[in-house]
């Protein structure tokens, strides 16, 4: 046992490469310590599982990430085996999305079941459009932070507002795209205004090129990032791993040579099946606990593969280099650029730069 | 062990703050500094304290109001360092000059600069919130009244020796990839109109330990210096008018380079954290994908012993001459 200071033993453990991690799910506290008597400690399980409770949704997004004709094959008793088993493993998160989370029967008691009786931090990623005061009072003190999808069409400004104003302990996520560029700081300044503390800006990851920002908006938004980060007030602003090294005047905690999929986070998918990550073709079944875990031990290699989508940030140049400015352009910016519908998505959660 | 801590819901975007304010007298900075150290440290303390919550007014307020300087506890947002890597904003003094600094936070208050102007001096450089690095220009000079008397190349020389050897700032407070840089007088070639007599330009990341070892080696030789601090633009190299340095220095630099990382790379790994005193997760993210600068600018004696110490399991080491 690796001797950690006084007031940080008893948090959570996890071994990482070369270094140990320890985790408070009840205030998000992270400590990671490494020197040599850490270097010979590596990973036991994925710290954060990105779970697809459902694949129902009450939102039809033309960006959405997931199969929409893949099934729902959880219950709240087999979500519940499974994810027990992954923390026993050693999983620290989940991060629940879909589909909508809150569209699955039963989902706030299984948000307290996890809570009362495994060790797992539990997030949610959503909507927001099937939330309510009486339903956030449900979860109070079981979880440990909500995300919610920022769409043109979720009311996100009520969203917003309820959870600042039932104290819920919630992030936005946020998508950039070229139409959305110009208007960042606005936007992000009044979610600020209505409450939010926690800001993600997601990159997209997909095949309509008129939502990849090219090199010169990539640019253009990293400018913006960083007055967004002396004007706001008490607001974290995140970027998601997908943006790699696309932002890189944009400090970061860390460096990070890799996204993690696949290793720091995996994703189980509402008809059973692991991926790396959302947007990934490698979708492999596992039904148990005991399948997760050997995927993720034995198929690193299938896992590390980048994303054939374009926006991957395993892929040369993002996969982006085909997507010239004319491509981009011809390829329009018409109604599929407008977001005009949202997927709470089970992307964001775990996802951070 | 290093132990590292942050929130896990997100990551902090932040930059770093300098200030700089010039006094008539050294007396005076040093007192301004005494004091602003003091009440930095007391304000960091108030504001640590969660439970209870800090009960105003603040050290920085009342501070304030003893100078008749605007400040208010109300209108406290991101303006002091919440996620530093120190306690406390760095305070310091070097002749006449006053430096606050934090290497992480969105701002400082403008108080600081109130109080300046209120105890006699001005501001000459408020950097605020730096992302790129932050260039130090020291432009030393020798006072007039003992010109005539002393070899000032000679004096130089000995400042740039002392400041390049194996424990000079120059060596040990150099952030990697920002080589520092120099222009003094040398025999023959006294300094031009309004040029100190040697300006050495640096990069570092501890900027009080590094500003206070050059000035500790220029007033060693009897000089003194002013500072001016900007932040650097772009990738390019921020001292490139201070280079080819001049004069050289007495002994050879060398740079130490990992060409191969061989059969024991944990062994590598722990040896390039304790020659760059980072944590072994850095050192191995650092030495994956060489070839790989492990440290800039030592004595060949410092670079072999080095060397020696990283070929274990067949690593390849060389050592290349530092650019200067």
């Amino acid at each position: 046992m690796i001797d950690v200071p006084a007031q940080f033993a008893a948090l959570r453990r996890f071994p990482m490469h070369g270094a140990l991690l320890l985790f408070d799910r009840d205030t998000g506290l992270n400590v990671l310590c490494d020197g040599p008597e850490t270097a010979a400690l590596r990973p036991m399980a994925p710290r954060v599982v990105q779970f697809g409770i459902t694949n129902h949704c009450n939102l039809a997004c033309s960006f959405c990430s997931r199969e929409l004709d893949a099934a729902s094959g959880w219950t709240a008793d087999t979500a519940f085996a499974m994810l027990a088993g992954l923390a026993e493993a050693g999983v620290l998160e989940v991060a629940f999305g879909g589909g909508e989370p809150w569209t699955f029967r039963g989902f706030a008691a299984l948000v307290r079941r996890l809570h009362a009786e495994t060790p797992l931090a539990v997030n949610v990623t959503t909507n927001g459009l099937a939330l309510t005061p009486a339903r956030l009072a449900e979860i109070a003190g079981s979880y440990g932070q909500l995300r919610i999808s920022l769409y043109d069409d979720n009311d996100w400004r009520a969203r917003v507002a309820m959870c600042a104003a039932a104290g819920a302990r919630f992030g936005v996520n946020y998508l950039v795209t070229p139409a959305r560029l110009p208007g960042l700081e606005a936007t992000v300044l009044e979610l600020a205004a209505l409450g939010c503390r926690d800001v993600l800006l997601l990159s997209y990851n997909g095949r309509d090129a008129a939502l990849h920002l090219s090199a010169a908006e990539a640019a253009d938004l990293a400018a913006r990032v960083g007055v967004l980060g002396r004007a706001l007030p008490r607001c974290r602003l995140a970027l998601d791993v997908c943006w790699g090294e696309r932002l890189e005047a944009v400090p970061r905690l860390f460096t990070k040579a890799d996204c993690g999929a696949g290793a720091e986070f995996i994703v189980i998918t509402s008809d059973q099946r692991v991926m790396p990550c959302s947007f990934h073709h490698v979708a492999l079944p596992a039904r148990t606990a005991g399948e997760v875990m050997a995927i993720w031990r034995e198929r690193q290699e299938l896992l590390a593969a980048p994303s054939r989508l374009p926006g991957c940030a395993r892929l040369a140049d993002f996969g982006l280099a085909p997507m010239t400015e004319r491509d981009r352009t011809s390829a329009g910016r018409g109604p599929r650029a407008t977001l005009a519908r949202g997927n709470p998505g089970g992307i964001a959660l775990g996802r951070k730069s | 062990m290093r132990i590292r801590i942050w929130n896990a819901f997100a990551s902090n975007n932040s930059g770093s703050y300098v200030i700089v304010g010039s006094f008539p007298s050294e007396t005076l900075a040093a007192e301004v500094a005494s004091e602003l150290l003091e009440v930095a440290k007391a304000h960091s303390a108030w504001l640590a304290n969660y439970d209870p919550a800090p009960v105003p007014p603040s050290p920085l307020a009342q501070y304030a109001k003893r100078h008749g300087v605007p400040y208010d506890d109300a209108e406290l947002g991101e303006d002091w360092p919440q996620h530093s890597s120190s306690d406390h904003p760095d305070v310091w003094a070097i002749g006449h000059q006053v430096f606050v600094y934090s290497d992480y936070t969105i701002t400082m208050p403008r108080a600081i600069g109130h109080v300046m102007y209120k105890r006699g001096g001005r501001v000459d450089t408020e950097v605020d919130h730096a992302h790129h690095p932050l260039v130090a220009v020291f432009e030393v000079y020798f006072p007039w009244r003992d010109r005539s008397t002393i070899d000032i190349p000679a004096r130089v020389q000995d400042i740039i020796d002392a400041l390049c050897a194996d424990d000079g700032a120059l060596t040990r407070l150099r952030v990697t990839g920002h080589a520092p840089a120099w222009r003094g007088v040398v025999a023959g070639k006294p300094a031009g109109f309004g040029d100190g007599d040697l300006t050495i330009g640096a990069v570092f990341d501890d900027l009080c330990a590094g500003f206070m070892g050059v000035a500790t080696a220029v007033q060693a030789a009897g000089a003194s210096l002013r500072v001016r601090v900007s932040e650097a633009y772009g990738e390019g190299d921020p001292l490139a008018f201070l280079r080819p340095c001049v004069p050289p220095t007495r002994h050879a630099l060398v740079d130490v380079v990992l060409e191969e990382l061989g059969l024991a790379p944990t062994n590598v790994t722990k040896v390039v954290a304790k020659a760059r005193g980072i944590g072994y997760t850095q050192a191995h993210e650092m030495v994956q994908h060489p070839p790989v600068m492990i440290v800039e600018g030592v004595s060949l004696a410092r670079a072999q012993e080095l060397a020696d110490e990283l070929r274990v399991g067949n690593a390849v080491v060389s050592l290349r001459g530092a650019t200067k």
